[in-house]
């Protein structure tokens, strides 16, 4: 219990911290005051209400409460007060009761536009375009010009610092708390954790320096059999340099999960003796199977115009004992396309009559079943094939991160843990060079930018959809992934920025920001799911059926407050777990008693009958 | 009668899997041994006899609780002899031919006379606080005689008096004149049922008129009474033409008139039919199975007769006015709507008991008629409607919404759903009370709700929380689109491949009864404890049931991909026991942790 309430408080802290940053004021001249010195003050001394009536804030800088109002898509106008710093925008409005309250960090900004134009008279409102599936409205009376245009000015500016030479708020953020999520992932444990080196695969520091592939990790894990100097001629065969290395490994059959770029096979059908040789050593290392298969992630067609880019896919002349399958799932561009489109049908309202219809024509569940059922025959290749698989998309660190990841969630039930998932993240998305900075644009004004796409919420959607299946399979609940989502784009930890680690070193993330992971294993009670049972090396194959998969509404409808749920299963969950460790605590004392006693009588009698009691699992 | 064919074949719905086996013909069930199927006569639909293949004679069933099955039989005169025999025993020639008299659970006639006292709507009216200073019980209907189809026991308004009664049900449809159905007592308002006026263009009667006025007197917090006529405009315009229609407002005083728009029971059934065809055929897109969904517009009618629910619960728990509803001749929409708005102002009815009364009351007695709709005796095919499975439906889509509200779960609503096709019980035999009485069913059948009762643990919800049903009493749904879904384990609750892979309802009853097992253990060892500090010696039998350790050896949950690739759908062992579920639901045998299946 005690350990519960730390956590509260430091729980609470941590919200009073994010209320002094608010604080800060958006005049340009204000901004040099670093949020530092602000946070060096005493929280305890702040109450949340402080937001609006602290006396540190000057009165001038804040716009006054008939000045703004926000059109809420749902209630209709409100008229109150806002205040931009340099994390997030922040509306009160005290006329209804209970107070409305809008708290935005700046980072899921995509685009701010203004709607009103100088000539006009009247109000004049600006947008925010937002990355977490919602639209912002505001608007004030054109009072003073000049007032106007800070508020414009400021949000550019802080909502795009990346745009404007300033920093990304993670570096600012010096919240400290008791669990240091930037040691939760440590390649070289977790390749051990999987039997990693043995006697067919070795660890190598062949790209300790990034020289072989700039996008991977330091740490890979290749055959035993290819030394490090073949290893370099096989990335000149890959896209990027991205060769075929260890994701995952069975711990009964040794087949194995790799992952890679696309081979640059081009139209003149080139072909690389290292590459071919290096894949066999991947089959060989796998004694149970003569045969691998190629799981190239892209439609056919796609695989194939890439030859003219000098990429392509693997010949199966080629590759003597590789099978090919192509695996349909469309590319960053369909998929930024088809979310672009759900946001349409689901924001701000729902036309009733032709809702079906309407979530068919996005396509978003179809795509969603599409990489479902390609990890699904990807596990089952490798836990009842028993056969090795070579995943890869066009570079390898899109589609192929969702399928490895996910595949590797069916496999292993470390994976399903809530560190285990963060473990999973840190290896498949964050080490091996998910373009996370380019694909959601973090601080980066241009919207339209090409390279954006919801690669990774469409992995969480399909992690939620297997959570939907198998509710007692996974330690995390729903708040976990709709909390990984929000600060994917919030910016207020480091985990989710650069392109690759080779950057987030040189940039030193994990010196300089905080890990979303300390925030979460801080108080893991929050995102815990009460029904988790732990079996261990269980394997996960779920039904990609289209009648089981849904529209994550919890996460995509969540602003529209018709769609609240009529109970919050939240409290109950915490309540379900209270009592359960209550439960836990009152069977270890009674065990540890008999164990204790039966210890001092046991010297006298073998085979005391009590160590079968041990294992005691407690469910509620 | 007994006919059995070896060597049939009968083919998964939704995979190129087959099995082997024979085919028993019995007097009441067709059976087929090898995978257990028991399909009781009364279950089937339709039997239609496919055209000759190189493997053999394919003979298709299709039942009303959703089962398809498909048998291959080898000859083609052994087909025949099934598929005639079949015909002529799905055609009973009356009643007396119906499971129900034959059925016998092995009771006694004072257990079977129990089974019947379970449910007792005079206590119910009692339990709502009628008869009280404003309503009164009426003997007017005590032989049936001012309407055939509505129960002997009507509560009407305290000043009406008997002449104006029989006035008003000359006035209305069937004779089927306003009576209560369920009284809101907080706020002393009144939900009341009838069938259409026969106004036509012009007509009016003044005791129909005194009636009403007499309904909305009752009720002193409001000077007027809606009138909710659950039709599309459209179809009472038309009812006109027949000498029908609607209420007048020009003519009735203090009332206000409102069209709900819920479409008829044709509509309904074909749009049932829809629906069984999109989820039904193999090779389903996922664009096809939305845009199906949304074209069988199945869903969209559900959502109609939760929105009416939704005004009339409105109506008298907010504004505490009284309400009349009707539809044409007051017997399905009128069912549903009243007996759902009554379901979410009352906590009552969301309990078991309480939904047996529910239906008991608005259902059965007030002649919802079971035997045209659910087609007992091979009727018109016309009057055939899927009205009380949407019933049904709408609740389960409040118990999605509302998970700690309902004391029962999906599995009770299931059950319900097969018995009522099933002709087992003698409850929903027949179309009204009357008949019911004709046919003697309290002493020749047997009650379901008793046999439900009996099973109770079965069906309990998990999630139920009394302290959630005090905290609000009226439920308030979300109509948004979304929260209106396909309801799987009704439609395929056949089609194994279909079930979820971890149900979430049987996977809290498993933690539950773990949890159950860890309490016991608790106590197991405390008494240990106890007794060690009573004498150190005695040391045997601890732990001896406590949890078995966990192994690691491998499990796999869930079809294996090998499968779902050559067949599209595979087969799901024992995490949902669905075949037998129906005769006996196992539900509380459960298999620790649904896992270990295959490796």
């Amino acid at each position: 219990m005690n350990s519960i309430g730390g956590l509260l408080r430091c729980l609470s802290a941590f919200l009073v911290n994010i209320n002094v940053i608010i604080m800060l004021s958006f005049t340009s001249t204000s901004t040099s005051r670093s949020d530092r010195s602000a946070q060096a003050k005493p929280p305890s001394a702040m109450s949340s209400d402080s937001v609006s009536t602290s006396a540190e804030f000057s009165p001038e800088l804040r716009v006054s409460t008939q000045d703004i109002t926000y059109f809420c898509p749902f209630t209709g106008a409100l008229r109150g007060t806002v205040i931009v710093t340099n994390y997030r925008l922040f509306f009160k409005c005290m006329d209804r009761e209970p107070a409305f309250v809008l708290d935005l960090p700046l980072g899921v900004v995509s685009r701010v536009e203004k709607i009103g134009s100088a000539s006009s008279r009247g109000d004049v409102s600006y947008g925010l375009v937002c990355k977490d599936m919602r639209n912002l409205r505001f608007a004030h009376k054109q009072l003073e010009d000049t007032l106007r245009k800070s508020i414009f000015e400021v949000l550019m500016k802080f909502a795009f610092p990346v745009s404007n030479g300033l920093q990304i708020f993670a570096f600012e953020y010096g919240q400290v708390f008791p669990e240091n999520g930037w040691k939760v992932y440590d390649a070289v444990s977790e390749y051990k954790r999987q039997g990693i080196p043995n006697e067919s695969w070795r660890i190598t520091k062949v790209n300790d320096h990034y020289e072989l592939c700039d996008t991977y990790p330091s740490t890979l894990a290749v055959p035993v059999n290819i030394p490090d100097e073949e290893l370099k001629r096989v990335a000149a065969f890959r896209a990027k340099g991205r060769i075929p290395v260890l994701s995952w490994i069975h711990p009964e059959s040794q087949a194995t999960v790799t992952r890679c770029s696309q081979p640059m096979v081009g139209v003149n059908g080139k072909r690389s003796k290292e590459d071919e040789k290096y894949l066999q050593s991947i089959m060989d290392a796998n004694a149970q199977s003569h045969k691998l298969f190629i799981f190239d992630a892209r439609p056919s067609v796609n695989a194939a115009a890439n030859k003219m880019k000098g990429g392509g896919y693997e010949s199966e002349d080629a590759y003597q004992n590789a099978e090919l399958v192509f695996l349909d799932i469309h590319n960053i561009h369909v998929m930024r396309e088809s979310l672009r489109k759900l946001k349409d049908v689901v924001y701000p309202n729902i036309e009733d009559s032709h809702w079906l219809s309407n979530l068919e024509s996005t396509h978003w569940l179809e795509h969603i079943k599409l990489i479902l059922a390609g990890a699904l025959r990807i596990a089952d290749k490798v836990e009842s094939g028993k056969t090795s698989v070579v995943v890869h998309c066009s570079d390898g660190w899109d589609r192929t991160a969702q399928l490895t990841s996910l595949s590797m969630l069916m496999l292993d039930s470390y994976y399903r843990t809530i560190r285990g998932f963060e473990v999973l993240l840190e290896k498949e998305w964050l080490s091996f060079g998910h373009r996370f900075q380019l694909r959601i644009g973090h601080g980066d004004k241009n919207h339209t930018d090409a390279d954006r796409s919801p690669v990774f919420i469409q992995f969480i959607d399909c992690v939620w959809q297997l959570t939907r299946q198998f509710p007692a399979a996974f330690e995390f609940n729903e708040y976990f992934l709709v909390t990984i989502l929000d600060h994917l784009y919030s910016c207020l930890f480091g985990t989710f920025l650069c392109n690759s680690e080779q950057q987030r070193l040189k940039e030193e993330i994990p010196k300089r920001t905080v890990s979303l992971w300390s925030y979460i294993n801080s108080q893991l009670e929050e995102f815990t799911n009460p029904l988790y049972v732990n079996y261990s090396n269980h394997v996960l194959f779920p039904v990609v059926s289209l009648r089981h998969l849904e529209l994550w509404v919890g996460y995509y409808i969540r602003w529209n407050p018709r769609m609240r749920p009529q109970e919050p299963v939240h409290q109950r969950y915490k309540e379900l777990l209270a009592k359960r460790a209550e439960l836990q605590k009152r069977v270890d004392e009674l065990q540890r008693e008999v164990t204790n006693r039966s210890a001092s009588s046991s010297s006298e009698r073998a085979g005391s009958p009590t160590r079968s009691i041990t294992p005691v699992q407690t469910f509620v | 009668m007994c006919l059995q064919v070896e060597q049939v074949r009968l083919l998964d719905r939704f995979s190129s899997k087959s099995t082997n086996g024979t085919l028993y013909l019995t007097a009441t069930h067709l059976i087929f041994l090898q995978k257990e199927t028991f399909i009781l006569h009364h279950h089937i639909a339709s039997v239609e006899k496919l055209s000759l293949t190189t493997t053999g004679c394919p003979l298709v069933i299709q039942c009303r609780n959703f089962r398809m099955v498909q048998f291959v039989v080898q000859r083609e005169r052994d087909c025949h002899d099934i598929y005639s025999s079949l015909l002529r025993l799905l055609r009973p020639g009356g009643y007396e031919d119906l499971y129900a008299f034959s059925y016998n659970p092995k009771q006694n006639d004072q257990q079977r006379e129990e089974g019947w006292q379970l449910i007792d709507l005079g206590a119910e009216f009692e339990r709502m606080g009628v008869p009280c200073d404003q309503w009164q019980l009426t003997d007017v209907n005590r032989d049936y005689k001012v309407c055939e189809t509505y129960p002997r026991d009507l509560y009407v308004p305290i000043t009406a008096s008997k002449p104006i009664i029989v006035g008003s049900s000359k006035f209305r449809s069937k004779g089927r004149f306003p009576v209560l159905t369920y009284f809101y007592q907080e706020k002393k308002a009144a939900v009341c049922r009838c069938s259409q006026p026969l106004s036509g263009f012009s007509a009016r009667c003044l005791e129909d008129e005194s009636l009403l006025q007499a309904i909305s007197k009752a009720n002193h917090n409001s000077r007027f009474v809606y009138v909710m006529d659950t039709r599309p405009k459209l179809n009472a315009l038309a009812n006109r033409a027949a000498g029908k229609g609607y209420e007048n407002e020009d003519n009735y005083s203090n009332i206000r008139f409102q069209f709900v728009g819920i479409e008829n029971i044709h509509v309904m059934r074909a749009s049932l039919q829809k629906l069984l065809e999109v989820i039904g055929s193999r090779p389903l897109s996922m664009s096809d199975y939305l845009v199906g969904l949304e074209s069988s517009g199945w869903l969209r009618h559900i959502k109609a007769v939760v929105d009416a629910a939704i005004f009339l619960t409105k109506a008298v728990t907010v504004e505490g006015v009284s309400v009349l509803v009707h539809c044409s001749d007051g017997w399905d929409r009128t069912a549903q709507v009243c007996s759902l708005g009554s379901l979410l102002m009352d906590p009552y009815y969301r309990t078991i008991k309480g939904f047996m009364v529910l239906i008991e009351k608005d259902w059965i007695s007030f002649g919802h008629k079971f035997a045209d709709r659910c087609d007992q005796l091979d009727g018109d095919p016309k009057e055939v409607s899927p009205i009380f499975t949407q019933f049904l439906e709408c609740v389960w889509q409040l118990t999605e919404q509302f998970p700690q509200a309902f004391e029962f779960s999906e599995w009770f609503l299931l059950q319900i759903h097969e018995h009522v096709h099933s002709c087992q019980y003698g409850n929903f035999l027949g179309n009204n009370q009357r008949q019911r009485e004709e046919l003697q069913l309290r002493e020749r059948t047997h009650s379901l709700w008793a046999f439900l009762m009996s099973e109770k643990q079965n069906y309990l919800n998990p999630f139920y929380s009394p302290a959630y049903s005090e905290a609000h009493p009226v439920l308030e749904p979300s109509t948004l689109p979304y929260h209106f879904k396909f309801w799987r384990n009704m439609y395929h609750q056949f089609d194994r491949s279909m079930h979820p892979r971890q149900s979430i309802l049987k996977t809290i009853l498993t933690l539950r009864e773990n949890s159950r097992k860890a309490e016991s253990t608790l106590q197991a060892l405390e008494t240990v404890k106890v007794q060690r500090h009573e004498e150190d010696d005695e040391q045997e039998e601890v732990g001896e049931e406590a949890m078995e350790s966990t192994d690691t050896e491998r499990t796999v949950e869930g079809s294996s991909g090998t499968d779902s690739r050559k067949q599209s759908y595979g087969e799901l062992e024992g995490t949902y026991n669905s075949d037998v579920a129906k005769e006996e639901p196992a539900v509380v045998s459960l298999e620790f942790g649904v896992a270990r299946m295959t490796c």
